[in-house]
């Protein structure tokens, strides 16, 4: 599909812009289950959960997947962006390190419940999911 | 009069005071420039950011709109977020952001509003804290190193967000100093909570009445997701103009005081060739009058 129509994509952190590219098809871990971003797109405001974003330059083509942590992403016709909390290549996670973090993650959790704060807890499992999807994306 | 010797180590001293004062400028310049790279990179981010608070905000009820967006309906107590450098020698650059922060509180205070202070930056946080000490609620330091990771403004975010969900002020404003060019800052104020629409410079086009958004989740929960992360975004920006900010003073500054140095100089050698002739000249007359009396 040599014509094929793109959606501008933008993918952002706090920090810098990480990716401006012109795919055909995006994959958005939205907060409510994953959604593909094609042309056309019903207009689209959500909240992201931790997981893969997957970029697809053409549809074949093997995606290039980025791992946020979380975010918002917005999307039309003819535009995606997506607003990540934090953002890495997939490829550039240290498999080892993601392990850590996870057995980090839970110890941290385990010590959490235990304690009286309601909101630590929270954060903590929150820091585990996040934790969770890292490895999950690491492969 | 000084001697000649005391002369002789005043200009040595004041000519390693100049290398040093040159030496900070080429350092603050080449700081500047990163800082405003870093600057310059941040704020797509907050653009997209607040592009969609808008959207989100005009799709809201006024009356169901919650309190970071629409205020607590009362206006008694203002808490000013004072932003400023860890570090002196640049200039009016701390000063300045302390003086309008002390203006605005003097000028709540006579509409009898209460404020309270959260200062980030040591400097403005040793000058308030002798005239407003009893106001000031909390004080962070920035970190150090030359990132300003988007931690450090979530952590301070997270204290106001606690702050005011305890009820410890209605309003908040950010007193900080923006980069206008690389040579001159302008202290800015501007209000955080409840939120206002930046002023930009551009209208704002944003309603494109066909484009009717889906929201995931709902946009309740949405925005109440957003608002605590456009408060940190937004204060990340103000971080990162400020630390532009500041490079950017202490290169001004430290240029006048590198100019103040070589005139310094020139004044000292100056008096120290007139001494010096003046000596000559004293010991010749005595050599020929002591000749002349023989």
């Amino acid at each position: 599909m040599a014509d094929a129509p793109l959606i501008e994509l933008e993918l952002i952190t706090p920090e810098a812009t990480l990716l401006a590219a012109t795919p055909e098809l995006v994959v958005v871990p939205g907060s409510e289950g994953e959604f593909g971003v094609l042309r056309d797109h019903a207009p689209i405001l959500s909240a992201l959960r931790p997981g893969t974003v997957q970029v697809h330059a053409t549809f074949d083509a093997e995606p290039e997947c980025y791992f946020v942590t979380g975010g918002f992403s917005e999307a039309g016709p003819e535009h995606c962006l997506i607003l990540a909390d934090e953002a890495v290549p997939v490829a550039d996670i240290d498999t080892a390190a993601a392990d850590r973090a996870v057995a980090d993650a839970e110890a941290a959790l385990r010590e959490a419940e235990s304690g009286p704060d309601e909101a630590a807890r929270e954060r903590a499992e929150q820091a585990l999911q996040v934790a969770t999807a890292r490895r999950a994306a690491a492969g | 009069m000084s001697s000649l010797k005391e002369l002789r180590t005043r200009i040595s001293s004041v000519r390693s005071t100049r290398k040093i004062t040159q030496a900070m400028k080429m350092v603050a310049a080449s700081k500047l420039r990163r800082a405003q790279e870093r600057a310059e990179r941040a704020r797509p981010y907050a653009a997209g950011m607040e592009a969609m608070v808008a959207r989100l905000a005009g799709t809201v009820a006024p009356e169901d709109a919650p309190p970071l967006l629409a205020g607590t309906g009362r206006n008694q107590v203002c808490l000013l977020l004072v932003i400023t450098a860890d570090r002196g020698l640049c200039g009016a650059f701390n000063s300045g952001v302390v003086r309008a922060a002390r203006r605005k509180i003097a000028a709540l205070a006579e509409d009898s509003i209460e404020t309270k202070i959260f200062c980030v930056g040591r400097k403005g946080y040793d000058l308030l804290r002798r005239t407003h000490g009893q106001r000031i609620v909390g004080h962070r330091l920035l970190p150090p190193g030359r990132d300003l990771p988007f931690a450090e403004a979530e952590a301070v975010a997270a204290e106001i967000l606690g702050l005011f969900t305890d009820d410890g002020f209605d309003t908040c404003t950010m007193h900080y100093n923006r980069i206008r060019s690389a040579m001159s800052q302008v202290v800015t104020e501007t209000q955080v909570i409840p939120r206002t629409a930046p002023e930009s410079d551009e209208p704002a086009a944003e309603p494109d009445a066909g484009a009717l958004h889906e929201f995931e989740p709902g946009e309740d929960e949405l925005l109440a997701d957003l608002l605590p992360r456009n408060l940190a975004v937004q204060i990340h920006g103000a971080f990162l103009e400020s630390a532009a900010g500041e490079q950017g003073a202490r290169m001004t500054a430290m240029e006048n005081a590198t100019r103040n140095a070589g005139d310094m100089i020139g004044r000292l050698e100056l008096s120290y060739n007139r001494q010096r002739q003046a000596a000559i000249t004293k010991e010749l007359i005595e050599i020929i009058s002591g000749s002349e009396a023989l």
